[in-house]
């Protein structure tokens, strides 16, 4: 969002020295927090935690402040201002998650700590997440197929704001154990991720610009979606307080995860790692010489294998342990998808290592501009 | 191929350098958190992390640790 957001707006970020102050808070905080549960310290939980708590609230105030007026929001900007209340609830949560281990405040609220846990969880995943995600996903699904949202396609978008506030009632609802707020929630946040799967397919589908590696694991997050958005809504409509369908479907927590989530990443990655190292090197040459494009800069090959790996151990690891398949298949799948990985962590160190200079001057064989 | 960036103004850049240290530490902890996952499928995972029973990726394990229940 640092970046994402004044890019996207036009406007500079509030205050760089605040960002890198987020930043480092985070980053202690999160080392420290993660230290702490490993060495069941629960002290230094409150103290890393603390860290962590202001660290997101700056971020989150920072971005506040970069972000237009209100009244002046797109789609992707107010999904991101809903994104950073959700951060600041959550961190607030979590804050008093970490002080009940030790003094038991929770009771004196009137709340169980599942609850609190629930609505922690839901705040997260589904609002800082996923609300990301799907603000992200406004613009660059649009941007990349040269295509935008008009005529009938404004009532899905116009469906897709039932998400927010189903998330919102789904965290409340579980917060304070109120059965139909959470399940109505459930259904609101289900139906507009269903709604934005469509959506985000249809761009897509009409795109008529060349298949890049981004738009081809966009088109499996659209796919996932779709799949698991009525997959959660049947298993909420059931249970919408239940530690096992936190995430939904018991068994689709890796379609949620690994397809929605895991492909958007990667698909946004193959983008923005070879445009960062193309601006960096080639944009100021472009004119006077032989520049790469910014799809040139990875490998096509192991572009397309690492997307068939990652897409067959999804699909595998999620019929296995649906059972839909034998046990086998989610071991295959696993597998599958860790090759999958490696080939595209690969395929992006490759663009920095042989295009990104980061090496020192000597270890480069040639001079740089011989002809 | 398909897109050379339209309308490069080369004297206002985007914001590169804070993000890339955001993108970095990130990409730090999601190296450190796979090497925990790792330690927990091996069954060396000290504290907290050791009483999980979910057969879920670590990631989940991160915002539903199993002594909350």
């Amino acid at each position: 969002m640092t970046q994402f957001v004044p890019v996207w707006s036009n406007v500079p970020v509030h205050s760089r020295r605040l960002a890198n102050a987020a930043l480092a808070l985070v980053a202690v905080g999160v080392a420290g927090l993660a230290g702490a549960f490993l060495a069941a310290s629960v002290h230094w939980i409150h103290g890393f935690g603390g860290l962590l708590v202001l660290g997101v609230w700056a971020f989150a105030y920072n971005l506040a402040r970069t972000l237009p007026p209100v009244r002046e929001f797109d789609a992707t900007e107010a999904h991101f201002a809903f994104a950073l209340a959700c951060f600041v609830a959550l961190a607030a949560l979590g804050f008093v998650l970490a002080f009940d281990l030790s003094t038991p405040v929770l009771p004196v609220a009137g709340v169980a700590r599942p609850q609190v846990v629930g609505a922690h969880a839901t705040l997260a995943v589904f609002g800082a997440i996923l609300a990301t995600v799907f603000g992200a996903l406004y613009q660059l699904a649009t941007m990349f197929t040269q295509t935008e949202i008009a005529g009938r396609e404004r009532h899905l978008a116009r469906v897709e704001y039932a998400y927010p506030a189903g998330v919102l009632a789904l965290a409340t609802g579980r917060l304070f154990a109120v059965r139909p707020l959470a399940a109505a929630g459930a259904l609101a946040m289900a139906a507009g991720a269903l709604a934005f799967a469509v959506l985000l397919g249809k761009k897509l589908y009409e795109g008529r610009v060349e298949r890049t590696p981004m738009l081809s694991r966009y088109a499996v997050v659209a796919v996932a979606l779709a799949a698991w958005s009525p997959l959660a809504a049947r298993e909420w409509v059931a249970d919408p307080l239940g530690r096992d369908a936190l995430f939904g479907p018991t068994a689709g927590g890796h379609l949620l995860f690994v397809g929605v989530v895991g492909f958007v990443v990667m698909g946004s990655l193959y983008h923005v790692v070879p445009f960062i190292v193309w601006v960096h090197r080639y944009s100021d040459r472009l004119g006077f010489e032989q520049v790469p494009m910014i799809d040139d800069l990875y490998d096509d090959r192991l572009a397309a294998v690492d997307g068939a790996l990652l897409t067959f151990g999804a699909v595998t690891l999620i019929l296995g342990q649906t059972g839909v398949a034998p046990g086998q298949a989610t071991i295959a799948g696993g597998v599958a998808l860790a090759g999958g990985f490696v080939a595209f962590a690969a395929n992006l160190v490759g663009v920095v290592y042989r295009h990104g200079r980061v090496l020192p001057e000597r270890f480069h064989g040639r001079p740089e501009n011989a002809d | 191929m398909s897109a050379v960036p339209a309308g490069l103004a080369t004297d206002q850049q985007p914001p590169m350098t804070v993000p890339l240290r955001y993108f970095l530490a990130g990409f730090a902890f999601l190296l450190a958190g796979g090497a925990v996952g790792l330690a927990h499928v091996l069954g060396a995972a000290p504290g907290f992390a050791r009483s999980r029973t979910s057969t879920c990726c670590s990631r989940a394990g991160s915002v539903s640790p199993s002594w909350a229940r």
